[in-house]
């Protein structure tokens, strides 16, 4: 269970967000600017609150008071960016293997062969394993964005906008493929959108931020 | 031999420079501290000194009765005055804000969220640099690399000022062609400016050339 109770100062206004995810699935809603992309950052370590406490199965991630700041690479976080961070340099391949290389060196049980295998057919991305991801389409690019998140195997997956920019026939397919591939998974998944019907399509358990 | 002598300080000084000054950047653009700007403007305070001020300074502090001067001697006698080592360090005082403008532009350019992707599991600061920022900033250091090397390879003020003209020992193209006009020797002056212009040229048509790609680059992004 994630809990989450911290305060950080944004250019416009204070984020304060006290919540507990206790489902598989939950959703964080709002404005644009409401900080919700800081709320994710701030859990991932990326950036580091002002005061409060996050916690993750009775392990400390941040505690203001006792200075305790675990740094992002020791958090079992996945989190696929807005702009979902490909590097342009890698084939799709790469780009998923390149992160699971490294993360190798924390995991105690790396991924197995037949799982990936099996991540990457469910994804839908074993036709275009080998291209450039510059040249793939934003659909393609967002299933290797999260199957390179998933192949981490992380405990904690934060999904920042993952369906913006596809075309509506297109968000509903990567919206069903991304179900099918979490339903796979027993990772705690925590989805920031600012339409509904994304978050809706994984969960009920809503927060609004301001 | 000038054409070699020069070839040869460029190239040294380009390879010593970035070697020195790659760390130095990606840290302070890494770990920002309050002396940011302080050391920021000693890198790039040749950039707006004279040459010839950038040689006497090097002269004071590697002559005979400079600090280093007196450290180097301890080594069997050994002075960097009148030396192609002497004029290559000069080159790297005068190249080093080209060298470090540029690498600082090209690792910039590196989309932070690639960064932090790779942070985000677990990645070492040194694993950032070469998995990361290296791939990713390769034109723009390449091109940083290829103006510092013309830059060097055209010295001429501080050079002169340590290392002197010696015929076959530290004569370059720049000092070269200075001596040949004094002297009167055009034909020898016009041709080693030709030879500098022929790899001015070729330098910036490969620099051009970079620049193209990148911008198709960000267009397929």
């Amino acid at each position: 269970m994630l809990d989450v109770k911290i305060t950080k100062k944004l250019n416009t206004h204070t984020l304060t967000f006290a919540g507990q995810f206790k489902q598989q699935f939950t959703g964080i809603m709002g404005s644009s600017g409401g900080g919700k992309t800081t709320l994710l950052r701030l859990i991932a370590g990326l950036t580091v609150p002002d005061s409060g406490k996050i916690t993750f199965d009775k392990t400390t991630w941040y505690d203001g008071d006792h200075q305790i700041n675990l740094p992002p690479g020791q958090r079992p976080v996945g989190f696929m960016f807005q702009d979902l961070a490909l590097f342009p340099n890698l084939t799709a391949n790469k780009n998923i293997n390149f992160y699971q290389r490294l993360r190798l060196y924390h995991q105690k049980e790396p991924i197995t062969p037949e799982k990936k295998q099996q991540l990457l057919e469910t994804l839908e991305i074993t036709p275009f394993l080998d291209e450039s991801v510059q040249r793939l389409s934003g659909g393609q690019r967002q299933r290797v964005a999260l199957c390179r998140a998933l192949v981490q195997q992380p405990r904690l997956l934060l999904l920042d906008e993952p369906f913006t920019g596809l075309d509506d026939r297109l968000r509903l397919k990567t919206i069903a493929l991304t179900q099918k591939a979490l339903a796979q998974t027993k990772t705690q998944v925590i989805i920031v959108s600012h339409r509904r019907d994304e978050v809706t399509a994984f969960t009920d358990d809503i927060y609004e931020l301001a | 031999m000038p054409i070699l002598h020069s070839l040869v300080i460029a190239l040294v000084a380009t390879t010593l420079t970035f070697l020195v000054t790659l760390p130095i950047v990606y840290l302070l653009i890494q770990h920002p501290i309050k002396l940011n700007w302080a050391i920021e403007s000693l890198l790039l305070l040749p950039l707006v000194l004279p040459p010839t001020v950038v040689g006497l300074f090097l002269l004071q502090l590697f002559g005979k009765y400079g600090i280093m001067g007196r450290f180097l001697a301890l080594f069997n006698n050994y002075s960097l005055v009148f030396t192609l080592a002497g004029a290559t360090v000069a080159t790297i005082i005068v190249v080093l804000p080209i060298m470090y403008q540029s690498i600082k532009a090209a690792i910039l350019g590196v989309d932070r969220h690639l960064v932090e992707a790779a942070e985000v599991i677990g990645a070492t600061q040194f694993e950032v640099l070469r998995y990361v920022i290296l791939p990713n900033a390769y034109n723009g250091i390449i091109i940083g690399l290829l103006l510092t090397f013309c830059r060097g390879l055209g010295e001429f003020g501080a050079s002169l000022m340590v290392a002197g003209y010696i015929q076959g020992k530290t004569d370059t193209i720049a000092t070269a062609i200075y001596f040949a006009i004094q002297a009167g020797d055009n034909n020898t002056a016009i041709y080693l400016s030709v030879v500098d212009i022929l790899i001015g040229v070729t330098a910036l048509l490969f620099i051009q050339f970079l620049n193209h790609q990148n911008k198709r680059g960000s267009a397929n992004a």
